[in-house]
């Protein structure tokens, strides 16, 4: 199934277990917390074993790709990445656990300060979900083959409203060609 | 609660007063922390004492003028001065114990290559007396110069902040959360400035053997190793791959001795590059001054096989790789036309950026002469100027209709 689909799937069908929850019983919310904890620290265990075996594999192949520029910082041409799949694979992963961080602090904000009770059980669930679900653990973790939409470099996934606007990474020999010689490291940084 | 207080009360202050009688035994070896301890002690143990029966804060100031010095020395509450003066001998510690630990790396190196380097150098170290120079307690310079082909060789080395420990751990956390925040590393820099003479023997070509581990990062800190393609070869080990301008190139640069000191070398060497051209990206037509150089950039080597693997190295490159390259760095047809074609581009590229910079200073200057011109004129004059350019302003606005 789409994980976007099931992501929906999911919210909703949690949003009725968590209506039938009566989060002001302590012994509940104790329960519901404990949920939270230990299925944040599988999530990032589950990073960290991929992490593990990312570097025990030690994949030195390199590729090279064109990603696309940051209009956001005003760059107008794209940038060339030359890595190996040890790299690149580590860089996604550092992403992937740094956004299980900001869930945590975004949780943290919500529920220490906010007092909502209510989001713990939808963020306990789908973090981990969303583990199993990237392309990292489901190649090294499930040893499926790094081909079709499995390879790298990733694609963002268009999601349920499609990418509009999205650049996506370019991969054609002629513009790496063209960008490889193009002298646009050593910038000075102030 | 009180009666437990109170009976606290004795042991710590008896404690106390054992500790200075021993103070006065051997007052003159005692040193700077262990008397702040004991300092605390003392006064931790006063505070104990005090707490139960009147605070500090309690007493009205005429109360406390009446009572001696040391009365209210021994009522005052201490805990914040204690924790500051805790926390300002820590950090004294950690400084002295890291910048001590930067040092050993540094010497541990140079010790190492000491003795090539004085074979190969007429003056090893920065002035003739000093041989390293300390910038501060990261950085450290080293200089060595008097060789045949060889202007002169320059280390930079820069280590981890070990001695102040808050920045440290706030940089490595930082680097963690933040791409822009770069982590923490300990790099050395090796130039080998090529000399006048020499430099006309061989040609501007860039040449790099690069280490696979970050090397997106390192071609993004070096302008020269961006004006290069990335290619892997059977001949390199795995863990390394060529930054060159022309492939070919290999054939003839690429020793015969690499494969073995690479082999050696790929747990802390991050590359080996021949360049003329800079690490900092020119932004001006000036800044593009060619010196012929071979950069090495390694992690510092700690274990002893790596310290011999980096000796090793130096001596390969000081032994045979800089005459071999001055000798066969010269090529003809393709190869040479390629490279200077690169270098034609970037020049183009910089006199394209100075020109519009140019017209730009231009078109600011014109307008400010506008303005002043205005300014001094009288309130009619410039109200017909203004008319003037609305009228030739729509003239040329009709113009453009109309074709």
């Amino acid at each position: 199934m789409n994980p976007a689909v099931s992501n929906l799937v999911l919210m909703l069908g949690m949003m009725q277990v968590s209506r039938k929850l009566d989060f002001e019983d302590p012994t509940i919310l104790l329960y519901v917390r404990i949920l939270y904890v230990s299925c944040t620290l599988l999530t990032l265990g589950v990073y960290l074993y991929t992490r593990w075996l990312i570097i025990k594999k030690n994949d030195l192949t390199t590729f090279k790709y064109l990603e696309p520029p940051n209009t956001l910082q005003g760059e107008t041409e794209s940038k060339l990445t030359v890595t190996t799949v040890k790299d690149y694979d580590l860089k996604q992963l550092q992403g992937a656990i740094k956004g299980v961080f900001t869930g945590v602090a975004m949780m943290g904000f919500m529920h220490l300060y906010m007092k909502y009770a209510n989001p713990l059980l939808m963020q306990s669930i789908s973090p981990l979900k969303g583990a199993f679900e990237s392309n990292l653990v489901q190649i090294h973790v499930f040893g499926k083959p790094a081909s079709g939409d499995l390879k790298r470099p990733f694609q963002a996934s268009a999601g349920l409203f499609g990418g509009f606007g999205n650049q996506q990474q370019k991969t054609d020999k002629a513009s790496i060609e063209k960008a490889e010689i193009s002298g646009v490291g050593g910038i000075k940084e102030e | 609660m009180v009666q437990r207080k109170n009976l606290s009360r004795g042991p710590p202050q008896s404690r106390a007063a054992t500790k200075c009688e021993k103070l006065d035994i051997d007052n003159i070896i005692v040193c700077f922390s262990s008397m702040l301890s004991l300092a605390i002690f003392t006064l931790f143990g006063t505070c104990l004492a005090q707490e139960a029966t009147k605070k500090y804060s309690q007493y009205t100031p005429a109360e406390l003028s009446e009572l001696g010095l040391v009365e209210r020395l021994k009522l005052y509450p201490w805990t914040l001065e204690m924790i500051s003066v805790g926390f300002i001998s820590v950090y004294f510690v950690s400084y002295y114990v890291g910048s001590r630990y930067n040092d050993k790396l540094v010497n541990k190196f140079i010790n190492t290559n000491l003795e090539l380097l004085k074979e190969q150098f007429y003056q090893v170290g920065v002035t003739r007396s000093q041989l390293l120079a300390k910038d501060d307690a990261e950085n450290y310079s080293f200089y060595a110069t008097g060789r045949l082909n060889i202007e002169s060789l320059t280390a930079k080395i820069k280590l981890q902040p070990r001695q102040n420990i808050f920045v440290w751990i706030m940089e490595s956390l930082l680097s963690f959360f933040i791409d822009s925040a770069s982590s923490t590393k300990d790099v050395v820099d090796l130039v080998f400035q090529i000399d006048k003479e020499a430099s006309t023997k061989y040609d501007d070509f860039i040449w790099a053997i690069v280490s696979k581990d970050n090397m997106n990062s390192i071609r993004n800190e070096n302008y020269f190793l961006s004006l290069t393609r990335t290619a892997e070869s059977a001949k390199l080990p795995l863990e390394f791959v060529f930054m060159n301008e022309v492939p070919e190139m290999n054939e003839v640069l690429y020793h015969k001795k690499f494969n073995s000191i690479l082999e050696k070398c790929k747990g802390f060497l991050s590359f080996i590059a021949i360049t003329d051209q800079p690490a900092e990206k020119p932004e001006l037509v000036a800044d593009l001054v060619k010196s012929k150089r071979i950069v090495v950039q390694m992690k510092i080597p700690q274990s002893s096989a790596d310290l011999e693997a980096s000796n090793e190295l130096l001596k390969f490159l000081l032994n045979d790789f800089i005459e071999y390259v001055i000798s066969k760095g010269f090529f003809i047809g393709e190869l040479n036309r390629r490279p200077k074609k690169t270098r034609e581009n970037e020049l183009a590229k910089l006199k394209k950026v100075e020109e519009t910079l140019k017209k730009e200073e231009l078109a600011n200057k014109k307008l400010e002469e506008q303005k002043k011109q205005k300014a001094s004129m009288s309130a009619e004059k410039q109200r017909k100027l203004e008319k003037k350019q609305l009228e030739r302003k729509q003239r040329r606005n009709t113009q453009k209709v109309r074709q």
